[in-house]
């Protein structure tokens, strides 16, 4: 006879309507709820194989792996572990069904794992998937801070709440060694003390994050700011560079790829690094809503579309120097800062924009006069070093001649003094930071307006993309001169430094950059999909497997099963309603309860009660004579009863003496 | 390499007794459930779970605490069959006794055997039965094989009993099931009275040393019924009418537990309605027959010494049905003789008979050649009336022997285990030929 767990009745659905609530799921618990309390009232079970729970699992672990992949895809709109775990009620959900309808309340661990269904010994390790389901629910609910009263309430209804629900599921297995009131008092406490406890950990947690954050705050102001920059000039040893892919870009057909895209631009020089002078920032007319014209664009302008993934609602965007338009960028507005750096603010996560550049404008507007200022403590330095290069009139030959000595180098030994000295004088040799900082000041020395530039060196064709990817390596800082009425670009950085950072990668560089470009390629199909698309084949999928499950459950064996409380089957035993059973609940409650198989002759002689002995002598009559047991006697059964009973109580908290 | 240097630790995971705590499975549930909040709530600001996991943990140490209380008050006692067979599943009592002023309720009751550790060469020299079958992993850890050695060698597998409810100064039995897995000496040393504590996340352990010991008998095959005996028929020179323990008489000495093979003949009815086991009745026999029932181990293959020894005690029990005085020939050290009948002809299974079982029981594989054995035995054939060898080897001193029985009058016949079916191994009226793996078929189609 196959018994069923009534353990959980209503608890395990509160908790999935209470996971629903939370996580925003209703749509989802209702239903979920209602099949697994159906459970309850319906008294059919599958009789299921081993294989059959096998095959369940395998579906399970099959939407597991595809909600992991999807949610993975898209990362950028949902946050992937939380989601996940708010998710894993429905996922669960077949294998939780599957369990619940059959007849085993109970899930063996090679269920779960593939490699122990081979061996020839029994698994023994089983789990109870009622409660685990509802611990996932309690689980998931928690993952989510649901913003619809505000988060500070939820923070304070959720823990009676969850609570209650653990509390209530704990309560069916009270051992019958302990009293409820024992037990209720014991819970009250923990309850206490665990909102106690709870509270303590965030208020911890809040003090440790507000210390960590103004620690860390006073270190790390690394983040680009368009209004000042910190080079690494100065800076002693090695500079590591990161091999990770910023960001891709693909020309149009035809077209050229810009070879440098600008992020911030500079013009005053600080002891270690470059800010700007004027923070103004003017923002840029729409002609579309995702459309910002920068100057008066070209049908022939080249186009190409930067794939890059903005993490922050408020980022700086890459672009080119001569840039006209850009295209597609999901922003709120676009703000551009007197010297071209280009601001997107509302920034939403989406793989990729266009631009179109080619314009003879640049991007910055005319020289002012911070543009030729050199540090006076530096000019002589670069005045002594420009000297014996000055080819009058020609400052581009006069670089050009300076810089013909200088090596390109990630490393710098720790040399006392002026860094920019050091570089010029002894070493000659530095990264980009070093020749475009010396470009800037030569510049302006020979009295041409220059600024400093950092953004990003586009130098690497990726064939299997059939797109350009940009690495944190290939960062880059330039100069920009002011020749000829339009800014242009300086780079005077030997050619060599692409192939020099390049040769840094790491050796598993490859596997990772196949890695990443595979996902990348894929989740650019992925975008492109719509769901509107396969519409019709998605409703016909749907009916065929609806069929086929109503087909599955109509046809599978099924068997009924009886709850635990009517397996007592009643069978009529005369004198089954005799007062003298009483008497045995009485002193059952006193400890004496009969033993199984024990007579009441025996049990009265055991517990040492022998005014029992006329009260039972009649009972047995009853029970072994009933034609000839009047209803007088049984009346004066029942006063007998009484009587003793009334003995007794009156005696209670004086326990029966008996001895073994 | 690596399981030279993990094998210490399996010994002491499971040899740990002196633990007064123990895990119920939903403390593990609830252990893994605060394990998971505490993983994913570091961020407090991301999720509620800190919440579940201040309460999770508050309920796991709130169990620590409350297991201390109300200890239950009771003794134990177990009550063990004389004998067992190897392989054989039984049951029995133990008797729990509520010494204390409450009702004790919900104990789960582990009987635990002395458990013997494997030392690490027969770790690593032997091989769980379906070993292959198991995942990678588990063959890699041989975490498994461990176990079920240690199991073979402690000699017994016992599953925990529940009682529910012991009232007040009375006494309940709780029944307890148990799989001899080998012959020989088994040792039971404590008993463990699990209480759970108030949230059920734990089991309280109250340990009660109860050391004793139970000898497994090894294996027993049936023999089919048809199959008569060397010198069986035609040894009765009478005197006293044989049918007092075949025919109809009431008469016998004792009653004792039914053993697998018994005749259902034998079963006393009213005595196991009483008891609700089967009993058999035991008689006192008059012997006419003396029989010698000569054991050969000396081979290394310890599954043919296995099977020899449940062959052979298959027929002692034969024999001593048949009425039989049987005298037990072996090689331990030196070659030993026991005698089933004293010396005026009767037994009971208390005497000679329990000592053939219990040196059948414990007899191990011995290095002694099979010579010192029939040099001995030759000395033995006077005045039998049936002889039959139990071998894993059947060369011309086997041989030899036998027609030496054979030409004193005495019928022999031999029982060779062999490890394959062999068409040289032709097994005539006088010599059986069984097949390692296959032996009760055998048996039971002579």
């Amino acid at each position: 006879m196959i018994t069923q767990d009534k353990r959980l009745r209503w608890v395990q659905s509160i908790g999935i309507l209470f996971w629903g609530y939370q996580c925003t799921l209703l749509e989802y618990a209702v239903p979920i709820a209602l099949v697994l309390e159906a459970r309850f009232y319906v008294n059919r079970r599958w009789q299921l194989q081993k294989s059959d729970f096998y095959r369940t699992a395998d579906l399970t672990s099959f939407g597991f792996i595809v909600v992991t992949f999807y949610l993975f895809l898209n990362r950028a709109n949902y946050p992937f572990l939380t989601t996940l775990i708010e998710w894993l009620p429905i996922v669960l959900f077949p294998l939780a069904t599957v369990i619940a309808y059959s007849t085993r309340d109970k899930m063996s661990l090679d269920i779960l794992f593939y490699s122990l269904r081979k061996q020839r010994e029994p698994v023994n390790q089983s789990w109870n998937m009622n409660f685990i389901y509802l611990g996932v629910c309690l689980v998931a609910s928690a993952t989510n801070v649901p913003s619809s009263l505000g988060e500070a309430s939820s923070r304070v209804y959720f823990f009676p709440i969850a609570a209650t629900l653990v509390i209530l599921a704990l309560l069916p297995m009270k051992s019958a060694r302990y009293q409820l009131r024992t037990w209720v008092l014991t819970m009250s406490i923990i309850f206490l003390a665990a909102n106690f406890t709870h509270q303590s950990i965030r208020g911890a947690h809040l003090a440790v994050k507000d210390w960590t954050q103004r620690f860390i705050a006073n270190y790390i102001r690394q983040q680009i700011d368009p209004l000042r920059t910190k080079t690494s000039i100065g800076s002693v040893g090695k500079l590591k560079l990161s091999d990770s892919i910023v960001f891709r870009i693909k020309p149009d057909k035809g077209d050229a790829a810009p070879r440098l895209l600008q992020e911030a631009i500079y013009d005053t020089p600080t002891a270690n690094g470059w800010m700007v002078i004027n923070s103004n920032f003017d923002e840029v007319p729409h002609s579309d809503d995702f459309e910002w014209s920068f100057s008066k664009p070209a049908s022939t302008d080249p186009v190409a579309t930067i794939y890059y993934e903005f993490r922050r609602d408020t980022a700086l965007v890459p672009v080119p120097q001569n840039l006209t338009r850009i295209i597609d960028l999901p922003a709120i507005n676009i703000r551009r800062s007197l010297y071209g750096a280009v601001q997107g603010l509302g920034l939403v996560p989406s793989p990729a924009y266009k631009v179109s550049f080619g314009g003879n404008d640049g991007l910055g507007v005319t020289a002012t006069a911070v543009d030729t200022f050199v540090p006076p403590e530096k000019s002589e330095l670069i005045a002594r070093v420009l000297k014996p290069h000055i080819k009058p009139g020609s400052p581009l030959l006069t670089l050009q001649s300076v810089f013909k000595d200088y090596r390109y180098s990630l490393y710098q030994k720790a040399a006392p003094g002026d860094a920019l000295e050091e570089f010029l004088l002894n070493s000659k040799a530095g990264h980009c930071e070093y020749f475009a900082s010396a470009t800037v000041l030569m510049l302006r020395e020979l009295g041409i307006p220059a600024r400093y530039v950092v953004g990003f060196a586009v130098q690497e064709y990726e064939p299997f993309l059939d797109m350009f990817v940009v690495r944190q390596r290939h960062a880059h800082a330039w100069a920009q001169a002011y020749i000829d009425g339009k800014w242009q670009v300086v780079d005077t950085t030997p050619s060599i430094w692409a192939q020099n950072e390049a040769d840094e990668a790491s050796f598993l560089r490859p596997v990772i950059d196949l890695f990443s470009n595979s996902t990348f390629a894929f989740q650019i199909w992925w975008n492109d999909q719509n769901i509107e698309d396969y519409e019709t084949e998605l409703y016909l999928l749907g009916s065929i497997l609806g069929l086929f499950l109503l087909w599955r459950i109509f046809t599978s064996e099924q068997v009924s099963i009886k709850p635990r409380e009517e397996l007592r089957t009643e069978i009529s035993i005369p004198g089954s309603k005799s007062p003298f059973y009483q008497v045995e609940e009485f002193l059952s409650n006193t400890g004496l309860s009969r033993l199984p198989g024990e007579t009441f002759s025996h049990w009265v002689l055991r517990i040492n009660q022998p005014d029992l002995n006329p009260i039972l002598k009649r009972h047995n009559r009853w029970r072994f004579d009933p034609e000839y047991f009047s209803l007088e006697e049984q009346r004066r059964l029942a006063k007998e009863v009484e009587a003793w009973l009334q003995a007794k109580s009156l005696r209670q908290g004086e326990k029966p003496t008996n001895t073994l | 390499m690596f399981r030279k240097f993990v094998f210490p630790a399996y010994g002491r995971v499971i040899g740990n007794r002196r633990s007064t705590r123990q895990s119920s499975e939903r403390g593990q549930l609830v252990l893994a459930a605060a394990l998971v909040c505490g993983a994913i709530s570091i961020d407090t600001d991301l999720t509620l779970n800190y919440q579940l996991f201040s309460l999770l943990i508050i309920l796991l140490i709130s169990s620590r605490i409350t297991v201390k209380f109300h200890q239950p008050e009771v003794t134990v006692r177990r009550i063990l069959p004389r004998y067992a067979s190897a392989n054989q599943k039984f049951s029995y009592d133990i008797l729990i006794t509520n010494i204390g002023r409450r009702v004790e309720a919900d104990l789960k009751i582990v009987d635990e055997p002395v458990i013997v550790q494997p030392e690490f060469s027969e770790f690593q020299a032997s091989r769980e039965p379906f070993e292959e079958t198991r995942n990678i992993y588990d063959r890699f850890i041989g975490w498994h094989r461990f176990l079920w050695l240690q199991r073979v060698k402690t000699g017994i597998r016992l599953t925990p009993a529940l009682a529910s409810e012991v009232p007040v100064k009375s006494q309940v039995r709780v029944k307890i099931e148990a799989e001899p897995l080998r012959r020989g000496f088994t040792k039971f040393g404590t008993t463990a009275v699990l209480h759970p504590d108030l949230l059920g996340l734990n089991y309280g352990v109250k340990r009660f040393k109860n050391p004793e010991r139970l000898l497994i008998l090894p294996e027993r095959y049936r023999i089919s019924e048809s199959f008569e005996l060397p010198g069986g028929s035609n040894a009765l020179p009478g005197g006293t009418n044989a049918s007092w323990s075949t025919g109809n008489s009431d008469e016998f000495v004792s009653l004792r537990d039914y053993r697998e093979g018994d005749s259902a003949k034998k079963i006393h009815w009213p005595s196991s309605m009483k008891r609700q086991k089967p009993v058999v009745r035991e008689y006192q026999d008059e012997y006419f027959l003396r029989q010698s029932l000569i054991l050969d181990i000396s081979t290394n293959n310890l599954t043919l010494v296995e099977e020899s020894v449940s062959v052979a005690t298959s027929f002692l029990f034969r024999m001593t049905e048949k009425n039989a005085s049987v005298d037990l020939v072996y090689c331990a050290e030196s070659p030993t003789t026991i005698s089933g009948g004293s010396s005026s002809g009767t037994s009971s299974a208390a005497g000679g008979q329990g000592r053939q079982l219990e040196a059948l029981a414990t007899i191990k594989p011995n290095t002694q050649p099979f010579s010192t054995l029939a040099e001995y035995a030759r000395t033995q054939a006077q005045g039998l009336t049936g002889c039959v060898i139990v071998s894993s080897q059947w060369t011309e001193q086997h041989q030899q022997l036998q027609r030496l029985f054979e030409s004193k009058g005495v019928p022999t016949t031999a029982f060779i285990i062999v490890t394959t079916e062999d068409l040289q191994h032709i097994s005539t009226n006088h010599c059986h030929y069984l097949t390692s793996g296959k032996v009760q078929e055998a048996l039971l189609g002579l």
